[in-house]
């Protein structure tokens, strides 16, 4: 689609940011309008769009673009997505990842920028590795690559060190949501770390000292069910503890 | 995608169709092809959707054991046998026997079982069979006993498949209630302690009865041996759900393909002992559950006269 | 047809003919399972958790969908036929749900435990099963019901038997229903057959022997029942989605 054609949205579902359940009928094809897209948990069933998962359904008007969000620990890949994958395997021309999907990841040696036959990153298996997913079908493994799509890292890539922990998807969404998470900014104020963080629930941490990883990683699982006021109490006592 | 998906395998099969050999179109496209002879309101092997196979029923096939009998459903073969011993009545039922069924498929019965572990579908089938013959009336447990709250005789039911052709629960409670109809039980002499002893035809003529050890004789009591009387016989249809279409007695193939299973056992035309479905593909309206019932209803009488027949002709040898 | 006013039957625990038993779901309950949920009966327990989709060995890797298997851990720990039954009924019935074209060459497991059984076990254990399979996000066509419904010696039709009352009535159905969806579209979801959608039997297992007419009165009781039974679970999933948007 040409970006100055405005897309004709037709009535947008009733159903947009309420809570909807497998088997619910959002949308009616006959009536939307040119170009619906679907994203993760709907399907096309005949002429209507239906729920496959639980969770609350969101629209977005620039493209015309439903899905719905829940929060599972298993990860469906979807395409675009910036997942952390643990190397498995190494074959001749891909490595094997752990992304928690259904199947591995296959990530191809060259998918790293500037490298050739002769300087491809060497990666054993246990490295952590940030990539971002290129082909996901549900009949073949995903592939994910370390480059973005003009070739550049831009930040994809190996991660030296640091700690990888899992958590659910819907947690991983929240801590990549802006502004930034409110325990993400409290444990900042204290502490001094890096992060990265997959849409595939799995968080990668890394900081001068192990105490500094331990907490920052509980501090971050223990935030799940909690509302802003009180993770800025849960962080004041990590922080209390490790004194 | 889906909807064009779909629509494009369609017409690819019918391009597909008319270039192809029969049985290859068979194993490639099995849902199709059942369904082609299903819109014209015929199977696969010529019957109208809502009849079963021909049944044969023969009781008294292995004489080693106190009843028997062969069922032949279609190409599906069960074979029966019932053996009585002796037992102790339980505390809390003290004048009724036991009954132990045990339904098994053995490698000989289909490709798809190995041997080692029973199929599912065995253990199922087992669990079924044993509970309908609980909820029915047909063999009354106080007919095996002898004694109240001393001896008593426990049956051990045993059906085999000797070839899985669908409708196998059908088949293994027919060859149940036809080996329980063949059954005699044999005269037992019950002496002045109590011991029950099983008596043969010849040595019932030996009498009196010489105890070794005290050399006197002993009276002993006489239980003439007598087949038993049965209640009304339940009888089950396994029925396939189709969307628009329903199959009466499956053969292993239409079970294959259609999935959905639905199995009635009545005992009289308004008597339901069971009514089974176990998930599937389709879902069962009320007017699709009154269309089985029906059908068993008419399969009820069918299945009943054969039985009539097959003792007749058991007692006529 | 006895015609016996309700209040004359009055159940052991004091409930009337059409009332369930208080019903209590929990989800996500376990840390490894990739999803996992827990119903609740009054005295009725099962857990079930959910795994998958993950990869399978050779035989029962199937190249167009992903392959069931359900495991049923009695109380005691002993299998018997009557658990590979219920295994076999279950997995049927949930194969009507889930969407297994859209993993293939996986495997789901679904593992139900017995914590107490005090009667209608095999349609907590579906309950637990479904709400376990959308706790993991596993992809569904729908959510289903499952009731169970008994019938007295005099006839009377009663829903929701104790283990006591299944164990005096002269016999009992476990009936399994679609539950309605929310629909936005006029006319959906279609009728089947004349009846509507959540009227049609997805499975129905019958213990004891029963009349034809007590049976149509099994499931027209049962649909009723259902009904209730589908509003607790979608304001369950509601309230554990709810949870899961805290932080945000």
């Amino acid at each position: 689609m040409e970006a100055n054609d405005t897309v004709q949205t037709g009535p947008v579902s009733p159903l947009v940011l309420q809570i909807v359940a497998p088997g619910d009928i959002v949308l009616d094809l006959a009536k939307a309008g040119k170009v619906v897209r679907l994203g993760g948990g709907l399907r096309q069933d005949g002429d209507s769009v239906v729920v496959t998962r639980a969770g609350r359904l969101r629209h977005m008007q620039a493209n015309n673009k439903y899905w719905v969000e829940g929060s599972q620990k298993r990860y469906v890949p979807n395409v675009e997505d910036g997942v952390i994958g643990v190397v498995v395997d190494r074959r001749f021309e891909s490595y094997s990842l752990d992304i928690g999907a259904p199947t591995y990841a296959i990530l191809p040696i060259l998918a790293f920028e500037g490298a050739t036959r002769r300087n491809a990153p060497n990666l054993q298996p246990g490295a952590a590795v940030y990539a971002r997913v290129v082909k996901a079908h549900r009949d073949v493994q995903p592939e994910l690559s370390c480059m973005d799509v003009s070739n550049k890292s831009s930040g994809f890539g190996s991660l030296k060190n640091g700690y990888v922990f899992e958590c659910s998807t819907g947690l991983a969404r929240s801590l990549l949501s802006k502004p930034m998470c409110p325990v993400l900014e409290a444990l900042g104020k204290r502490f001094s770390y890096e992060i990265a963080v997959g849409l595939n629930g799995r968080v990668w941490v890394n900081a001068q000292e192990p105490s500094t990883i331990v907490a920052v990683s509980n501090g971050i699982l223990a935030s799940e069910f909690l509302t802003p006021a009180q993770q800025h109490i849960m962080v004041a006592k990590v922080i209390e503890r490790m004194q | 995608m889906a909807v064009e998906e779909a629509s494009g395998s369609a017409s690819v099969v019918k391009d597909v169709a008319s270039s192809m050999e029969v049985e290859a179109f068979r194993r490639l496209f099995p849902l199709q092809y059942i369904e082609r002879y299903l819109d014209s309101a015929v199977r696969p092997d010529g019957r109208p959707l809502g009849r079963a196979r021909p049944t044969d029923v023969v009781l008294g096939q292995v004489p080693t054991t106190d009843g028997s009998a062969l069922v032949r459903l279609g190409n599906t073969t069960m074979l029966a046998g019932v053996k009585l011993e002796l037992c102790v009545p339980s505390a809390e039922t003290p004048d009724q026997g036991r009954i132990a069924i045990d339904f098994q498929m053995p490698p000989i019965c289909s490709p798809h079982v190995r041997p080692g572990r029973p199929a599912e579908d065995a253990c199922a089938i087992n669990e079924q069979l044993s509970i309908v013959l609980a909820s029915s009336q047909l063999l009354d447990l106080r007919q095996l006993s002898i004694t109240s709250g001393k001896s008593a005789w426990v049956a051990y039911l045993d059906i085999y498949c000797l070839n899985a052709d669908g409708s196998l629960l059908d088949a293994a409670l027919l060859a149940s209630a036809a080996a329980l109809m063949d059954l005699q039980i044999p005269t037992v002499s019950i002496n002045n302690d109590g011991k029950v002893q099983i008596v043969s035809s010849r040595e019932k003529q030996d009498q009196p009865m010489v105890d070794a050890e005290e050399g006197q004789e002993t009276k002993s009591k006489f239980v003439e041996g007598r087949s038993l009387k049965l209640g009304p016989v339940p009888v089950a249809l396994t029925c396939m759900l189709h969307k628009k279409h329903l199959l009466a007695d499956p053969t292993a193939e239409e079970e294959a393909v259609l999935q959905t299973v639905l199995v009635v056992v009545l005992d009289s035309p308004d008597k339901l002992i069971s009514l089974y479905k176990p998930g599937g593909q389709v879902v069962a309206t009320t007017s699709t559950v009154m269309d089985c019932i029906a059908l068993t209803r008419l399969r009820l009488k069918e299945v009943h006269s054969i039985l009539e027949e097959a003792t007749q002709t058991h007692e006529e040898d | 047809m006895i015609n016996l006013e309700m209040s004359e039957q009055a159940r052991v625990d004091g409930r009337t003919a059409n009332q369930l038993r208080p019903t209590l779901c929990s989800r996500s309950l376990l840390e490894r399972a990739h999803g996992s949920a827990r119903w609740q009966q009054d005295n009725t327990i099962i857990m079930a958790a959910v795994y998958g989709p993950k990869p399978v060995s050779g035989k029962k890797e199937d190249p167009e969908r992903a392959t069931l298997e359900v495991l049923w851990k009695t109380k005691s720990g002993i299998a018997g036929n009557a658990d590979k039954e219920a295994e076999v009924t279950i997995r049927r019935t949930l194969e009507y749900i889930v969407l297994s074209s859209m993993h293939p060459n996986t495997g789901i497991s679904i593992i139900l435990q017995v914590v107490n059984d005090d009667g209608a076990i095999l349609a907590c254990a579906i309950n637990a099963a479904c709400a376990a399979l959308v706790d993991a996000g596993i992809p569904l066509t729908g959510l289903i019901v499952a009731v169970s419904v008994g019938v007295t010696t005099h006839g009377v039709v009663v829903v929701d038997p104790t283990k006591v009352e299944e164990k005096n009535f002269r016999a009992h159905v476990c009936l399994v229903f679609p539950n309605r969806p929310k629909c936005t579209v006029a006319g959906l979801p279609a009728p089947v057959g004349g009846e509507p959608a959540e009227h049609g039997i997805i499975t129905c297992v019958t213990r004891g022997a029963m009349s034809v007419d007590e049976y149509m009165n099994c499931l027209e009781r049962g649909r009723a029942a259902s009904v209730k039974i589908a509003k607790f679970t979608r304001t369950s999933l509601e309230h554990c989605q709810r949870s899961y948007e805290i932080m945000s």
